[in-house]
């Protein structure tokens, strides 16, 4: 596998200040995506993972303020640059997938309409086949017709794929993009991610709870706990020889068969 | 409004219309009052165009204050002019004044409403004190103060007079909502794939706050109505023209000897267009609400 760095983050820290107290929500983390690569951020709810992965665009709220350290994606840093640049970036090169998709879609627009969006904003007219790009995400082009409460939750989560890919970004990031779906849609969207890492020489960043999800698809693990990462690996070493406490309850919390 | 009949939305909320009597029989009673406004915008303009005195100018003293027959449904004014025919005239100026104040108030509101929604910070500090300021000030006063400006002009104080100071309650309520909505995730995916503030506002979010403009339009259309009459009343409104201000002024004078018609007709008129936009206001409320899909 190609060993090229694509995103390389550095002694990041984000921390948002309230009434009386800092919060750390990143508390100097470092990690790197390779390309044609899944890496998967693990831990509890309040961690720190989703705001790692929404600083990788500067998308985190506006009281966030990021202190130290570097996010270095494709050559570019990220934190020196202007918004209208950052804008070029996002959704163009970087692609995300949300936790929710029956909410991540604009309920008055249709399901054409929000992808054809998503492509002439970053390529101008350049004409692109929707149906070609639904077929990659395996759906039905009659589908593009529907408004999103006309849709399945594993239908929207498809689309969402399919919009993220609309520009073909490098980089995927799919934060929680399984919790909202019941288990066998979960392990068709999965599947679906594995086989477009293949086919499209994508890297997915992967943020989630559920060890079940990381053996499933993650190529390499950081597990994250209180802004901080405690553990990383391949997946395999982590799953069988998890070293650190946390990383043993996290894993054991998968329910078995 | 192509593109708004085409999102499926609408045909749902008008199915949902459909099963309140109430909003159905306000519905047709609007669409009654828009007819008479246009028949007497085109009665207007074809003796302006002739340059001929429509029948509801000309004064006959001979019939002053005859009761309603069969010539005169409504009976006539002290000058003998037909009522109906006036009140069909007062109809359009009340639309002339609910319309225009209208395109005046609505978008200062939501434009405003959404920058200080969207952006927050020192423009939402600065348009939530501007419109703090504009709405200290008592209301009819300042209104009168504008149309005092631009008096002699016609009918211009008034939408100027009326426009520029409600605009206030739909900028709050504009604000509230897209301050709601910024934060949901419909909005941050459209922030991942790098669309601008601007179309995140008009084209993203605006859409999902439309029925909240519609029903003010609805309940502000009545108010700018009554806002005129009271001014016409007061001597400051429309001149040489009839309006239902004026009409209900000259009624005032020989109510007390039995001429009960002037008066009653034109408020009951009043009385029927501002119910039945209010209540079909109410209705649509509920029915445009997006949340209250399922």
């Amino acid at each position: 596998m190609n060993q090229e760095n694509l995103l390389n983050i550095k002694n990041l820290k984000v921390y948002f200040n309230s009434d009386n107290n800092i919060i750390k929500a990143v508390d100097d983390i470092s990690f790197t995506v390779n390309k044609g690569e899944i890496v998967s951020l693990v831990g509890e709810s309040g961690s720190g993972k989703s705001i790692s992965a929404l600083s990788i665009t500067k998308l985190t709220p506006q009281s966030a303020k990021y202190l130290n350290g570097e996010i270095i994606y494709d050559n570019i840093d990220i934190l020196r640059l202007s918004d209208n640049n950052l804008r070029k970036i996002r959704g163009n090169s970087i692609g995300y997938i949300f936790q929710e998709p029956m909410t991540s879609f604009n309920p008055v627009l249709k399901i054409k309409d929000q992808i054809q969006e998503a492509i002439s904003m970053h390529n101008g007219n350049k004409v692109i086949n929707i149906d070609f790009l639904l077929s990659k995400v395996q759906l039905p082009s009659r589908i593009k017709n529907s408004y999103p409460h006309e849709m399945s939750g594993g239908q929207l989560q498809r689309c969402m794929i399919a919009m993220a890919l609309a520009c073909s970004p490098k980089l995927l990031i799919a934060d929680e993009p399984t919790t909202a779906l019941d288990v066998t849609i979960q392990k068709e969207i999965l599947d679906l991610l594995n086989s477009l890492k293949k086919t499209e020489g994508l890297s997915i960043l992967l943020i989630t709870h559920n060890f079940g999800v990381v053996s499933e698809i993650a190529d390499r693990v950081y597990v994250m706990q209180n802004g901080k990462i405690i553990e990383s690996g391949n997946t395999n070493e982590i799953l069988y020889f998890p070293k650190n406490e946390y990383t043993k309850k996290l894993i054991s919390a998968v329910p078995r068969m | 409004m192509k593109k708004f009949r085409s999102t499926g939305l609408w045909d749902d909320a008008f199915k949902r219309l459909k099963k309140d009597n109430i909003a159905m029989i306000s519905l047709f009673i609007v669409i009654f009052f828009t007819f008479l406004a246009i028949y007497g915008e085109l009665v207007y303009q074809y003796h302006e165009a002739l340059d001929l005195t429509p029948n509801y100018q000309k004064t006959n003293l001979e019939i002053a204050y005859t009761s309603p027959n069969m010539n005169h449904l409504m009976g006539t004014d002290g000058l003998g002019r037909d009522v109906m025919g006036r009140l069909v005239q007062g109809v359009r100026i009340a639309y002339k004044v609910g319309i225009i104040t209208s395109l005046i108030a609505i978008p200062i509101g939501v434009i405003l409403g959404c920058l200080a929604g969207y952006y927050g910070g020192k423009i939402d500090d600065f348009i939530v004190w501007f419109y703090s300021t504009v709405a200290s000030m008592p209301g009819l006063l300042f209104i009168l103060a504008i149309a005092m400006i631009f008096k002699g002009q016609g009918l211009l104080g008034i939408y100027l007079g009326i426009g520029l100071t409600t605009w206030v309650g739909l900028c709050r309520l504009i604000r509230g909502e897209v301050l709601k909505h910024k934060e949901l995730t419909y909005v941050q995916s459209a922030k991942v794939l790098g669309i601008s503030s601007s179309k995140i506002m008009f084209k993203h979010i605006l859409p999902n706050i439309f029925h909240i403009i519609i029903v003010t339009f609805t309940l502000r259309f009545p108010a700018a109505v009554g806002t005129e009459v009271i001014m016409s009343y007061l001597g400051i409104g429309v001149q040489n023209q009839p309006s239902w201000g004026l009409m209900i002024e000259s009624a005032r004078m020989r109510l007390w000897q039995g001429m009960w018609w002037e008066m009653t007709f034109v408020t009951i008129a009043l009385f029927l267009l501002v119910l039945s936009f209010n209540l079909l206001g109410d209705s649509l409320r509920d029915a445009l609400d997006p949340k209250l899909k399922d």
